[in-house]
Parts: C-alpha cells; structure tokens; sequence
C-alpha cells in the first residue's frame, strides 16, 4: 500500500498560447477568474499540474469547458507540446525520464505501445477513408504487428467485445452512429493492450442509451484488463460512474483533487462547491 | 477483545463557501470503539448526525479533527483522519465496505451483475459470482425475472435488496450500513437481519444506522444515540 508504484507522475506541466511575461503566471489562475494574462494577453492552458496515476487506477479531469482539462491528456499523448514540465511513465525506461524530452520515434513508440487514446470527435481518431477493422489495423501495423491473420482475428474480437457488429467490420465509421464510432474508436485505442488510456470527453453529444452503453464498456474493460485510465468529463455523473479520485481544474489550475465520492459529497474549494451544487 | 476502530473526538464541520463561509457544525468531540465483530446499532433522530459519522469513517466526508484508528488486516494500524486517498482505496477494495441507503450503479447493468460485481472485484469468477447472487437474491426474495432486469426501473424495497446484498455477499472485514431494514416486509426484513447477523459470526465488525427498534434489538450488541451531532449517553448494551 506505499504510492511509490506510480505508473505515470506529472510534475509542473504547463502549457502557456501566446508571449508570456515573467509574471504571467501570477496573472491567471482562479483567484483571478481567467486565464488570460491581462498584461500580455498570454493563455495559460495549464499551470504547474502535479499528479501520479497508479496502475489499474481511474483518474477523473472535472472542470468547466476552457479549464485546460484536455490539453493535459493531449499533451500526454504528445498532441501539443507543453510549455514546461516533466512526465515519467514506470513503464519505460524504469520511469527515470521525461517523456517529453524524448526523440519523436520514441514518442511514436510510447503512443503506439504504451498509450491509447479516445477523442471526443471520432474524426480525430479514426481515419474514416479507412474501414472499422482497417482502422484497428493500423494501430496494430504501427505496434509492429505485420500477419494479416492474426490482424483480422485482433480486430474482430475487439469490435465483439466493443459489441460493434462484426459483420460491418469492412464497412468505414462513416456510415455508423456515434456510439457506434465512438466504440470503434475505443477498440482501436485498446488494440495494444495499452497499459494508459485517456478518454476525452467521450459520452458527450450521445444519446443517454448509448451513453449507458458506453460507460459500462468502459468499466467492463477496465475490470477485464485492468488499464490505467485518465477520464476527462465536464459531467459530474460520468465521473462518478467510472473513476476513483479526481482532479477538480479551474482557469488551468488544479484547485481540488481527491477521492471522487468526497469531491462529490464534500467539496471544500468555492468552485467545486458552486460546481456540485449546480448538478441537475 | 481487540477493538476495530477506536474514534477518538472526532469532529466534522462544514464550510459552506458559496454562502458566505456559512458553517455547519454537524459532529462535536465524538469518540467511541468498535470491537472485532461486534455490531454496534446508531440510532437518533434525522440531523442528529449518523450518516455524517459513517461517511467521516469511510472519508466520503474529510473529518475536521479527530483521530479514527482503523486496525486493518492487511496494513496493521491506520488513522483514517490522515490517511492518504491511496490508502483509502486500498481499504476500500479489500476490507472496508459502505452500504448507503440508495442505490447508485452505472445504469444498464443486470440486477444480477450489479450485485456480482462486488465479489468479482475480490477476484471471483462471474460465473461463481452470479451463481452466489442469484441464491442470495432468491433468499431476499426477489423474483427471478428480475434478475437480468436493469434496477434503475426498480421499486424501493427491490432497490433495498440489491444494495444489500451486495454489500454483504463479498464478506468484508469492516461493514458500514445505513438503513438496512427500512422498506422491507417483514419476512424480507428477517432474511437480511440473519444475514447481517452470519456476518458478524464470521467475523465481521458492523456499525449500522437504523430507526428500526426491531432490527436493532435483534442485532446489535450496543448502541449509541447521537443528538446534534454528539453521544448521548454511554453505549447502551442490548437485551
């Protein structure tokens, strides 16, 4: 029961948009109801993030739109660059080095090894000129997986267990519904028994079935295989459903993090009290 | 006989920010023990301040002061006033167990696997899971076609009886459980005070909430009245 079996540690992150000055950062943040430098005009995205995820742990990200909830995972998963800060993966090279300052193959190896990721819009993963099964072989190819046999076997199981039919594995997610994209952009986020997977924003815009239908994927998956998992969600309810602890962002600060039943029950920063409090 | 959990003046305000940093006083110097496998009863009235003493113990709520010295299994001693959220985790998953008095799962779940889960989560496969559910909600009374029904559609009681046994078929060490008996027959009412009562005889050490003077006299071996979030008087023991 020691926290030192981290498996991913994130230390001072901080993604800042524009020219920032020397004090910007003292410029933004919740006490100052924005994050925008008033001086510079900078963006401060995110500002000076601290957290650890533990193997087989569900991380929720709550905060309202522009609270910089998103950036952290995209930056995780080497979509944007961060500004400053470290994060270490237990997993690769014993957790002694930053990611980011790693090569760009090395990066392509983490994302296809050791990361996956689910976007909200499934355009921004799924390559919809390509077929269901096509798009989870692709990630499959990029994890170095070359038999085409063993490819299709991966891709149909993947969509059973997504219970997306198999029977319109060659079919492109254009032609689905989104739910039904969505958990084809899960299967291919899972195809390498991902140690990591981040989900953004996942269930919103669906419909509340296949929201249901989703979510209970998710924790179906997580129970089955044990991933580590940073769920990011502006609905409270997602949250609760599905994480253990949860990080609670503002104006791109961490102002509250916890277990998720207290930030819920018993919140003690303004924001999340106001936040909580305004659950329908 | 080895206490438990030993709560030694354990306070819990609230402070409410967005109404001016109103504060709510709602649990004052508690202290008290819980002994290995001993049910103790809470009783006392709406707002005298139970269910904020069992959530301040499972840390839904962050006590304000105070020590709770939890003797895990497992870990050995533990104040869970200090305790770290990881630790609490790890309680949670192994020895400590909360029952609330409504139940809350991921919708779309069967009755059956929502009450399996719990067992599957201490390493039980789903089918001997759902096999052991399904006797227990049989026991409870529940009928079979409801089994694979999903319980957000559920009436109170049915609801009741999910929550129950799914609190108790994975056999924790330490049970925390509000209302066990309330919207229950009879007959339902007696199948779930034995079931608490197989517990305790297996070890297990219970604090539970109750209005029910009948339950409670059944079950519990001393209780404790709260009034405005303080003991009333010293644990009474019962007939």
């Amino acid at each position: 029961m020691d926290n030192t079996n981290w498996l991913l540690k994130v230390e001072g992150l901080t993604k800042i948009y524009g020219e920032p000055d020397a004090n910007t950062l003292n410029r933004t943040g919740s006490l100052f109801n924005s994050n925008q430098c008033p001086e510079t005009g900078a963006i401060v995205a995110c500002n000076n993030i601290n957290f650890s995820l533990y193997p087989g742990e569900v991380l929720g990200i709550v905060g309202e739109s522009g609270s910089g909830k998103s950036t952290i995972v995209k930056m995780l998963y080497f979509d944007f660059e961060p500004t400053s800060g470290s994060a270490c993966l237990s997993v690769f090279k014993d957790g002694e080095r930053n990611i980011f300052e790693e090569t760009n193959q090395k990066k392509r190896f983490l994302r296809n090894h050791k990361m996956g990721m689910v976007y909200q819009n499934p355009r921004d993963g799924l390559n919809f000129r390509f077929t269901s099964g096509g798009n989870i072989a692709e990630k499959l190819l990029m994890a170095g997986n070359f038999n085409v046999g063993s490819i299709r076997e991966r891709a149909s199981s993947l969509l059973a267990s997504t219970e997306v039919s198999i029977a319109r594995m060659d079919e492109t997610p254009a032609a689905f519904s989104g739910g039904m994209q969505q958990r084809v952009q899960i299967s291919k986020a899972i195809a390498n028994n991902p140690p990591l997977l981040f989900l953004d924003e996942v269930t919103t815009g669906l419909d509340v079935s296949v929201q249901a239908k989703v979510l209970d994927m998710i924790r179906k998956l997580q129970q089955e295989l044990g991933i580590a998992m940073i769920v990011v969600s502006h609905d409270l309810s997602v949250i609760r459903m599905l994480t253990d602890r949860t990080l609670v962002m503002k104006d791109g600060h961490i102002v509250e993090q916890g277990l998720t039943d207290q930030i819920l029950q018993d919140p003690q920063n303004t924001y999340t009290q106001l936040l909580v409090s305004s659950l329908l | 006989m080895k206490y438990i959990l030993d709560v030694q003046n354990l306070s819990k305000n609230f402070l409410l920010h967005i109404l001016n940093d109103k504060k709510i006083e709602a649990l004052d110097k508690l202290s008290f023990r819980l002994m290995k496998g001993e049910i103790i009863g809470l009783m006392g009235k709406s707002g005298s301040g139970k269910s904020t003493l069992m959530k301040c113990i499972y840390r839904t709520y962050l006590p304000t002061s105070g020590a709770m010295v939890y003797h895990s299994e497992k870990y050995g001693k533990i104040d869970l006033v200090q305790a770290s959220d990881f630790q609490i985790i790890a309680l949670r998953k192994s020895e400590i167990t909360y029952c609330s008095q409504f139940l809350s799962v991921i919708p779309r779940v069967s009755a059956v696997d929502v009450v399996s889960e719990t067992l599957v989560a201490k390493g039980a496969s789903w089918e001997y899971a759902r096999g052991v559910s399904k006797e227990f909600l049989s026991q409870l009374g529940l009928a079979e076609e409801l089994w694979d029904a999903y319980p957000s559609t559920f009436s109170g009681g049915e609801q009741q009886r999910i929550n129950v046994a799914r609190a108790i078929i994975s056999k924790p060490g330490f049970l925390l459980i509000d209302e066990p008996t309330a919207s229950l027959d009879q007959k339902t009412k007696d199948v779930v005070i034995d079931k608490i009562l197989d517990l305790k005889n297996s070890g297990t050490s219970i604090l539970c909430i109750s209005h029910d003077e009948y339950a409670i006299k059944k079950m519990a071996d001393r209780v404790i009245e709260l009034k405005n979030g303080q003991i009333v008087a010293e644990p009474i023991t019962a007939e």
